[in-house]
Order: structure tokens, then sequence, then C-alpha cells
């Protein structure tokens, strides 16, 4: 499996000024650090940590993640589409991998 | 292919299982079905099932199933592998079956079906290995591996919404029969059996867990579990619920598997296909 | 020299009454031992299907041991026991595992459980 393959959810059809829901998807293995394989090695952790929402060149949502979150993490929040600006979603993980993906936003 | 010995345990549990409904002890049960296996009854009502259902896991599933699904990455492989040109006559699966799998539209929904060819049960998954290895001349795929379930994923999806329609008439009645056997055989070391739990108890908690009614198990595979962390098929939940009951889990694709792939699916029988499907 | 055989056997039984029963009785198990067996996963796990006290999430697959422990007495402990180890025998089509004849549990551990659900009746 890929690792830091994103999928961003928009609405196709957008009015100006709309709340629309927004849903992201990455695939990522979230390892917890606290699981063991069978030969009682410890794997260690490898998670995201950090996600920034950006519209525009507004920070609009910040999360804080730590090992609690499940694999392929999903977020879905609500947005404000009140410019036609890209819609960009960064995710860090704690060994300092990046991923991002960005759509444009263009209401009518 | 390989014929499980599994099945001769199966003719050895009918045999029992005439026994004992000529003793009468199975007095209290349902009437018995023509092979003579005592069907059992829910112990509580569709309706109650269904109300308990919805405080478990209330739209949760279907929900993230349709807008926030891990597998659907996996069904975007699945198009390109579709498209992809292997084997010796240089073909793809789109060079017959249309650009898009225009012609495979609803295919999915008649499978598992009778194939005399194989003179056995046919499944999804067996069917692609087989095309790919007769039309294609390229490998077959390992079962469960990740380009199989991929191909497996897409080209069910393309039946996504048509109801399920499998037939149980005919030739492939004896193999229902035979999946309807182990459905009910009691195997491991707990001495329980796929029924009791999914008939007879299903709508019950084990533990924080919610028993399934089994109507709805085989519409939606393969699909994304959120206990694996990854897409399987049907099969790998198979041998998960085998190991759960400290049986031993049989091969992929085996006889016996197949059997019970399609009475499973004859139990969904009327519903959409909904693949990817998600699930806890 | 009747006499003395009789006193003989009187003795020897006696002696068997005095020392041996009482030790049978009490080999029952220990009522501890037993909720370690009832709580862990991977021995009893009577909490999947059962009500038992102190385990969160129960399952309502079998009766609530809870309630049902208050029509039992020291008197069925045999019953009990037999219950545990092969509920076939009073219920063919039992959905409980075996826990006897299959060997998920030693005896020592059966007895145990037996003591355990035993005790419950007499806390309350």
């Amino acid at each position: 499996m890929v690792i830091g393959r994103i999928k961003i959810r928009v609405p196709s059809v957008i009015k100006k000024g709309e709340v629309v829901p927004v849903m992201a998807l990455v695939t990522h293995p979230m390892e917890t650090g606290l699981r063991k394989t069978k030969d009682g090695k410890v794997v260690p952790a490898y998670f995201i940590n950090d996600v920034d929402v950006f519209y525009g060149n507004d920070r609009i949502t910040h999360c804080d993640w730590t090992y609690a979150i499940s694999a392929n993490p999903f977020i879905s929040f609500y947005l404000k589409a009140d410019k036609a600006a890209p819609l960009k979603i960064v995710y860090k993980d704690n060994k300092g991998g990046v991923y991002q993906q960005s759509v444009q936003i263009n209401p009518r | 292919m390989r014929r499980c010995f599994f099945l001769k345990k199966m003719v050895l549990m009918l045999a029992m299982g005439a026994l004992a409904a000529g003793t009468g002890r199975g007095a209290f049960a349902a009437p018995a079905s023509v092979s003579g296996i005592q069907e059992y009854k829910q112990n509580i009502s569709t309706q109650e099932y269904e109300k308990r259902y919805n405080a478990v896991y209330g739209k949760f599933t279907g929900q993230m199933a349709e807008q926030g699904n891990p597998a659907d990455f996996m069904l975007d492989d699945g198009k390109d592998l579709f498209k992809k040109v292997e084997g010796t006559t240089g073909k793809s699966c789109a060079s017959c079956h249309g650009e898009n799998g225009e012609k495979l539209k609803g295919v999915a929904a008649g499978y598992p079906k009778y194939d005399p060819a194989i003179k056995g049960i046919n499944t999804m998954a067996l069917q692609i290995n087989r095309c790919r290895k007769e039309n294609m001349g390229a490998p077959e795929l390992k079962y469960e591996s990740y380009d199989q379930l991929a191909l497996e994923l897409y080209v069910k999806s393309l039946s996504n919404g048509v109801p399920i329609k499998v037939s149980i008439d005919g030739p492939a009645r004896p193999f229902y029969e035979a999946g309807k056997a182990y459905y009910y055989m009691r195997q491991g070391q707990l001495n329980m059996s796929c029924a009791i739990c999914h008939v007879k108890y299903a709508g019950h908690m084990i533990r924080a867990n919610l028993l399934s009614n089994n109507r709805h198990h085989a519409d939606h595979w393969p699909g994304y579990r959120l206990k694996w962390g990854k897409t399987g098929s049907l099969q790998k939940r198979f041998r998960g619920c085998n190991k759960k009951v400290r049986a031993k889990p049989l091969p992929f694709q085996c006889d016996t598997y197949r059997d019970l792939e399609l009475y499973l699916t004859y139990q969904a029988n009327g519903l959409p296909v909904a693949v990817p499907g998600f699930r806890m | 020299m009747r006499t003395s055989k009789k006193t003989v056997f009187l003795a020897v039984g006696l002696t068997l009454a005095i020392f041996v029963l009482p030790v049978a009785v009490l080999a029952g198990g220990n009522a501890e031992n037993g909720k370690k067996v009832v709580d862990t996963k991977k021995l009893g796990n009577c909490a999947a299907c059962h009500v038992v006290p102190g385990m969160e999430f129960p399952g309502d697959v079998g009766p609530n041991l809870i309630e049902a422990m208050k029509n039992y007495s020291e008197a069925d402990r045999e019953m009990l026991r037999q219950r545990i180890s092969d509920e076939r025998k009073f219920n063919p089509d039992t959905i409980m595992p075996p826990f006897g004849t299959n060997k998920i549990l030693t005896g020592q551990q059966i007895d145990d459980v037996v003591e355990y659900l035993l005790s419950l009746n007499k806390k309350k």
C-alpha cells in the first residue's frame, strides 16, 4: 500500500457563500508504537501528528493528532465557500513525511 | 479447486443430524429442510433486530462506505489494472469487456453460480483468475493479494445498485446444500456453528459486539474493515470466524468456502450490490 | 476374631468418614482463582455471553449469572459442574461451549469456577 495517498471530496457544484462539507481521506498505517509483532519486537510508532488545512493563503484548520487515530484516517469539516481559491490539506507524520493535495474551489 | 476433506465431516454431520431428528431430540426446533438440517429460527423479531442494529451501528457504516471508505483507493487501482495489458495474447480486461467495463454491468450480481466447466461453484475471484489464464494468458493472481482484491473490487463495483440474483436451481442445488451443511456444522474447540450465532442469536450481544443477521453478510465484499485496517474479501472473513471458534481455517477459494459463499449470497438475494463495503 | 474384623472395618470406615470425605468436599476449588478464569478472555471469557460481576459490556446470549445464581445452592454443585463441563447433556442444541469435554478448562479450573459462582450467592 502506498502511504500518503489523499482523496478530498467537495460538492461538484458550490454556490458562493454556501457552507459545504469537505471530506478527506489519507492512507497511512498509523502505528501506535504499542503493538508487537509475533516475535515480540515492538513496531515503532509511525503516525500523522499534524494536519493543516489552508484555504487560499489562510490556515483555516489545524489538528494535533496522536497515535489514537485509526489507520487510514478520515476527516470531515464544513467550509464557507466565499472565494475562489485552492483548498490544501497538509499531513505531516512523526518520521518527517509530508503529504499534501489541493482542490480548486470555484463558487458560482 | 482443492477438494477439502471437510466434506467428509459434513456427510458425517448430516448423518448425525438425521439420527438426532429420528430420536426426537430436536422436537423443539424448526421443521427440518430437504437435506435433513434443522433450521434455526431467529430468537427475536426482525423489527427488534433492526432496532438493535441501528442502536449499535446507526448509519455510520453506510455513510462511511459512501464518503470515507479507504477502499476507494483500491478501487482506483483496480480500474487501472482493468485496462492494463498483460499476458501472452496482448489483451487487457478492457479489450473484451468494454473500455470502462460496460459489458460487465450487473454480471457480479449473479455470482457465485454453478459452472459446468469446473463442476462446481464459480465465484467472481475464481472467474477473474480463470479468465486471465484462459483468455489473456496472464498469470493467476494470488488470492487476497492487493492486485487480486483491486481487480475483483472494480469488477464487482460495476454492478453496484443491481439487485443480487443468485440461482440455486438445477445443478447448483447440491452445492447450496453443502454450503448450508457447513453453515450448520458445529466446529472448533468452542463447538459453535455459523448458524447458531448468526441465525438463532442474531441481534444479541457478545460482549460489546452485536451478532448480525446473515441477510446482509454477502452483499458488500470486498470491503474495508476497521478491525483489519485494510480491505479484505468475504473468505478472509470466513477464516477469521473459523479462527474465533478455534477451528482450522480453510484455504481461500476451496470448495467448501465457495459453497458457503453461494449459501450466504443466496440469503442476500434482492439486496443491491454495494461494494466496497465498510464494516467495523 | 469376628468382632475385631468388624471393628477394623468400622475403624477404617470412620477414618474415611472423618478424614477423606471432608477433603473431597473441600477440594471443590478456590473462588479467587475461579474469578480469574471467568474474567480471562482466553480461558472462561464468560462475560462474552453472561452478565458476571465486575465486567463491563457483558453479552446477553446466556442467562444473567448474578440473577440466575440466586436459584442455585450448595446442593447443585455437581449439576453446575456438569453444566460448565458439557451443557449438551442438559440442552443438546446449546450454544455454550463444552469447556470440560473440549479441554478448554481443566477440571480444577472448572471446580474453581463453580466455587466462585456459588460464592456469588453467599455474599447477598
